[in-house]
């Protein structure tokens, strides 16, 4: 030890006790310096990685069509007018006619129906029911008021009559589609995305009363705020992971004479609702297959990949073997009394890591006795981790204020449990570009080369920064697949120098191609075999 | 095989320089910044692949028969949506059957290299808005780059770890999801601008040297930005200009051509 500075002192890290090394006669301030390490004594590994983007069809979110018919007086007519629609055929004929189209049941797409008129209501109750049962709904709405019918398709006789109320429509629509977003939500183990896409039908301009000539009309204003506040679902709240998208379509249909102010009105509504409108005159049939509906099979492409060796650790500059993967490092959890074997040491559902950096100490116990599960997290009713971004629920909701059901709580493109392991921000603003230790490496780029972002590199003697080689190894139209290599990852040695069974981990982040803003994360995981040659290969089917 | 199916390796292409001369912003405008987008060909795969249509996907793509694409129409079916929205996202010909009809297929009023319709129903960009997420990047650019045009923070990354950032790959025309190797680096577009007065207005003499050079039928083409920035207010600008470089002024070192001001009506302009 002569000649050599007392913070530089070689040890290997972890499993090396002070006594083997002669170092009984030292004081304990020397012992905690032990584990630290010059970054050009420690080991590497060489990660190999075969990966695909998830196939376009692979996940399916749901798809449910909403049809908002008008059930007005207008259909059935006048002594002096006649009806837009008496027997129901322009109406009910084209939504089984749509059904029709897909011959193949498909169980991520169900249905609903609104009917309105002077009020708005969603018939027998319903939400969203299967093609089968929709059909049937169908039917009977069309044969409601009791006639024979020998086929779905002969003359019907529906129940129609009242004003025609935009607003009441829409209001419906817009506790439907919140009410399934919010079960979506209750479902802790799962997030599942759904489209929705309503066809708002209509014969009319949204007249609730008065008389010929003397009509009261609902405002223009007030109907594109309803349509506003529709598409607004899919950004309210923590709605954003549970839907896709929110489009409004519009149809009007007419005999002879049209209405050009209630088309513009209904154009306006499709603009607003990112939908098509059509209008339809008596001689032509009423085809939803004519709407552009969301098209779910979309490519995804790479947006990033990251590599992260989660038994080490940095800390001011310094790294650490972190046996347990909790982002405190064994020495420092040694100091602090908790298990550097155990990421969550007494056992109360948040690791000793997320624990200690918010509220100081690993456990709530001084000595990290188990205590009751979740305390002091209690008001915690859930423990999985239903984003999969390596931070459970308890964690992400209480513990950090992140999102349980988001893996990128900031929006940085850095996964949460990633941005925490490298001690940056996971929540509020993002940080990537930013460079708080001033070493002209942006955060983003630190944590891609695995160098400590609150630690200048050129202050770190012989530091080694991750090396990626990423190529392309084929293009086509479902999925795009790469070889990834990263070198001179650093690793945990034992006191023979040998690597250890250290947890690799790597993150790829997706984006759907062109069609919506939507990111994926997948995760591999896998252990250095500490017999092997060091280096570590992933291959396609590691990645979840 | 035709001559613009062959990919040409790494190594063959001879290169070019282009020189804009006397490039001047337009009054109550100040230069903001200027690069080319290589229309010909791409990088991949430490190869220079052919786009004789020049619609961003190379011609050995524009393979795939249930996608109804061909490398010699930039929209094949003229449906008003590229071929390259169609493969980048996988849209079968029925797919493409249901999308939103399109009236005026050519019109692109943001001149961001996205029509309209593709911006209204496929990318859900601002058709208005020649950059929707104000990264620098118009949006046309980025989808033919793969990158994402709804989230500016794309730029500074770097998913291939080279240490070089998005939006600087895109300026040197080099592969964004490749770790570029020192023999992609030596076909990177480089830059040089310098300053000149012109009737008392600060001017500037526009180059990019080494614009690798294919054999294709169509002819070798660039797309130049020129970026501009209000300077009462904080209103941007861009001008999109396809140069066919082989029929420029050959001069000494470099082809070139005299910048023209144009009329208003070609730059796009927002806040």
């Amino acid at each position: 030890m002569v000649g050599v500075s007392m913070r530089w002192v070689l040890r290997n890290l972890v499993g090396v006790s002070a006594l083997s090394l002669g170092l009984a006669a030292c004081n304990s301030e020397r012992l905690e310096e032990l584990d630290e390490i010059r970054a050009t004594d420690y080991k590497t590994t060489d990660v190999y990685a075969n990966f695909c983007t998830s196939d376009a069809s692979a996940v399916k979110s749901k798809l449910k069509f909403i049809f908002v018919l008008d059930k007005s007086g207008s259909n059935q007519g006048t002594a002096t007018e006649l009806g837009t629609d008496p027997d129901g055929s322009r109406r009910y004929d084209a939504i089984m006619h749509f059904l029709d189209q897909s011959v193949i049941p498909d169980p991520t797409i169900s249905y609903a129906l609104v009917n309105f008129s002077t009020n708005a209501s969603r018939p027998g109750n319903d939400r969203f029911i299967d093609k089968a049962a929709f059909e049937t709904k169908v039917i009977n709405q069309k044969f409601e008021s009791g006639c024979v019918y020998a086929d779905k398709y002969d003359s019907g006789c529906p129940a129609d009559g009242g004003w025609t109320n935009y607003l009441n429509a829409y209001s419906v629509v817009n506790e439907l589609i919140a009410h399934d977003i919010q079960q979506a939500k209750d479902n802790l183990d799962e997030i599942e995305s759904s489209s929705y896409v309503v066809f708002f039908v209509t014969d009319g301009a949204p007249i609730t009363g008065g008389t010929p000539g003397n009509y009261i009309y609902q405002s223009t204003s007030d109907i594109l705020g309803a349509v506003r506040g529709l598409k607004g679902l899919e950004t309210l709240g923590e709605n954003e992971p549970y839907v896709d998208i929110i489009q409004v379509h519009s149809l009007f249909y007419y005999n002879q004479v049209g209405d050009p102010a209630a088309e513009t009105l209904l154009e306006q509504v499709a603009d607003e609702g990112e939908g098509d409108f059509y209008s339809v005159s008596a001689g032509e049939l009423i085809d939803f297959t004519r709407f552009g509906v969301p098209i779910r099979e979309v490519k995804r492409v790479l947006r990033d990949v990251f590599v992260q060796n989660t038994n080490t650790t940095w800390e001011n500059g310094l790294l650490k073997a972190d046996s347990d993967g909790d982002t405190l490092s064994d020495v420092t959890e040694e100091r602090l009394g908790s298990d550097p074997s155990v990421a969550d040491t007494d056992g109360n559902g948040v690791d000793d890591g997320v624990e200690y950096r918010t509220n100081g100490k690993p456990c709530k116990d001084l000595l990290c006795r188990p205590g009751s599960f979740a305390e002091p997290y209690s008001s915690c009713t859930s423990f999985g981790d239903l984003d999969s971004d390596r931070l459970n629920d308890c964690e992400e909701r209480v513990a950090l204020d992140s999102y349980q059901s988001r893996w990128d709580s900031n929006s940085d493109w850095i996964p949460d449990g990633l941005a925490f392991a490298m001690y940056l921000a996971y929540s509020g603003n993002a940080e990537g570009s930013l460079d708080p230790d001033g070493d002209l490496v942006s955060t983003y780029q630190e944590v891609k080369d695995n160098t400590p972002p609150l630690f200048p590199n050129g202050s770190i003697v012989g530091l080694k920064q991750a090396k990626y080689f990423l190529t392309v190894e084929s293009d086509d139209r479902i999925r795009t697949c790469y070889k990834l290599q990263v070198k001179d990852l650093a690793m945990r040695s034992d006191s023979k120098g040998n690597v250890m069974a250290d947890l690799i981990r790597i993150w790829v982040v997706e984006n759907t191609a062109v069609i919506d803003n939507k990111s994926f994360l997948k995760i591999a995981e896998k252990r250095v075999d500490p017999n092997g040659n060091g280096a570590i290969t992933f291959e396609r089917g590691d990645f979840q | 095989m035709p001559l613009d199916i062959q990919r040409a390796t790494i190594a063959a292409p001879t290169t070019a320089n282009l020189l804009i001369k006397n490039y001047c912003p337009r009054t109550g405008f100040r230069y903001l910044d200027f690069w080319g987008h290589a229309l010909s060909y791409k990088i991949s795969s430490s190869q220079i692949l052919v786009d004789t249509d020049r619609d961003g996907l190379a011609n050995v793509q524009e393979t795939d028969p249930s996608l109804g694409i061909n490398y010699l129409r930039a929209d094949t079916n003229e449906d008003g949506y590229s071929d390259l929205l169609v493969y980048l996202a996988g849209f079968t010909l029925e797919a493409q059957s249901h999308l939103r009809f399109c009236a005026a297929a050519d019109q692109d009023s943001d001149f961001d290299g996205l029509t309209d319709c593709e911006e209204q129903t496929i990318t859900h960009t601002d058709p208005f808005k020649f950059d929707t997420d104000q990264d620098g990047i118009p949006d046309g650019i980025e989808i033919r780059k793969s990158m994402n045009p709804l989230d500016g923070a794309d730029k500074d990354q770097n998913p291939s770890g080279d240490g070089i950032t998005n939006i600087s790959k895109v300026k040197q025309n080099l592969p964004i999801y490749e770790t570029v190797t020192d023999d992609v680096k030596a076909f990177a577009f480089q830059y040089a601008i310098t300053s000149t007065e012109v009737n008392g207005q600060t001017c500037f003499n526009l180059r990019i040297n080494n614009i690798p050079l294919v054999e294709v039928t169509s002819g070798n083409a660039v797309r130049l930005m020129f970026m501009e920035r209000q300077t009462s207010s904080d209103r941007y600008a861009l001008k999109s200009k396809d140069y066919l470089i082989e029929s420029l002024t050959r001069g000494i070192d470099a082809y070139e051509v005299q910048y023209e001001q144009g009329a208003d009506a070609e730059w796009s302009v927002y806040q």
